[in-house]
């Protein structure tokens, strides 16, 4: 019998069911130095091992070669600091753009909270200043009025200066506000 | 002032850390996604979509994890997306792939005809996908248990389990082809 028929004897038989996991190991480089002499011990006296461990290191030896080592292709890093320029070009754009649609959407909320007060305000000062502007025409223009088929109560002094006041009034708050009255009363 | 990848990134330079980081993972990310990928061109693609996802991730990273963890994680989900534009329903532990078999060849760029080391290609393509992979980036890592185990964020012992059974199953599927050629 050969030594080759020999050994594929033993290989056939398999190792020791114990020590296939640590005799992996030990071709591997990674079996811890405290279990080294045990197992060293025990292929000295074990041909089922050896043979298993010659076998193991041929099959090893053969994934090695077939596995060969891959390196990225020449020209990699420039490559990604290009992506890297062109991805970040992008993610500014987009950052400013959602900025400005946050800055709108705060606006328009802002805008429609306060849009309410305002409009009830100008509201008021546009119904004080057309009470005021009436108010001026019964006493100041009675004949225009009489034309025009518009009868009003005959109004005292007092009246005369309460609209004057509401004009005014009205005329101030409506400047305040920086708002045109018909804008905001079209919502 | 500290000039390691951490420090930078404590001091809130990601630019600076960014620098360091793609080449010491640039290479390390590319044999990840060689393993997964089983395609030389697939694997440079998602490295450079990786270090981009990193990139923009970065100002994020919290540091909860290690970095390298954080990286294969990222490399993972890239090549997984990448298969599952290949094939929708596929997952990492789909053992047949068609693509893998026409691909396999592209990963190594040994002899251009060497029936043996085809054969033996061929007999780790019929491993379940996780095996493959480790099988793969063990020999591509130079044999390290714990760069493998980083790499797919396994425990050493189930990477060891992975690669014992893997080899043991090729060892079992090699031999009547010996046999027949003795």
């Amino acid at each position: 019998m050969t030594p080759t028929n020999h050994d594929s004897a033993y290989s056939d038989l398999g190792p020791c069911e114990d020590r296939e996991f640590e005799l992996m190991e030990y071709a591997d480089g990674a079996l811890p130095a405290a279990s080294m002499p045990a197992l060293r011990a025990h292929l000295d006296g074990c041909a089922r091992c050896r043979a298993f461990l010659r076998e193991w290191t041929a099959v090893d030896a053969s994934l090695a070669a077939a596995v060969t080592p891959v390196a990225l292709s020449a020209g990699f890093e420039d490559r990604l600091r290009e992506r890297i320029e062109e991805v970040s070009r992008t993610v500014s754009k987009r950052a400013a753009l959602e900025q400005e649609e946050r800055h709108y959407a705060q606006l328009m909320q802002a805008l429609r909270r306060g849009l309410s007060w305002r409009t009830a305000l100008n509201a008021v000062a546009a119904g004080s200043v057309c009470g005021g502007v009436l108010t001026a025409m019964s006493s100041l223009v009675p004949d225009l009025l009489a034309s025009l088929h518009v009868q009003l109560p005959a109004l005292a002094t007092a009246e005369l200066a309460v609209g004057a006041v509401a004009v005014i009034g009205g005329f101030v708050a409506t400047q305040l506000l920086r708002r045109p009255v018909a804008a905001s009363l079209l919502g | 002032m500290v000039t390691g990848i951490e420090g930078h990134l404590a001091a809130g330079r990601h630019a600076r850390a960014f620098d360091l980081i793609v080449p010491e993972y640039k290479d390390r990310v590319f044999r990840l996604a060689c393993s997964i990928l089983k395609d030389r061109a697939a694997a440079e693609d998602a490295t450079q979509e990786t270090l981009v996802r990193v990139w923009k991730a970065l100002p994020g990273f919290d540091g909860r994890a290690q970095l390298g963890t954080w990286i294969y994680a990222i490399t993972r989900n890239t090549c997984l997306m990448e298969l599952r534009k290949r094939r929708p329903t596929v997952s990492f532990d789909d053992p047949d792939s068609h693509e893998a078999h026409v691909a396999a060849a592209s990963i190594a760029t040994g002899p251009a005809s060497d029936p043996e080391r085809d054969n033996l290609l061929r007999l780790v393509e019929s491993l379940p996908e996780n095996q493959q992979q480790a099988v793969r980036l063990f020999y591509l890592e130079d044999r390290s248990y714990e760069a493998v185990a980083e790499a797919l964020g396994m425990p050493l012992g189930t990477v060891k389990n992975l690669l014992f059974r893997a080899r043991k199953k090729l060892m079992a599927l090699a031999r009547p082809a010996e046999v027949e050629a003795a």
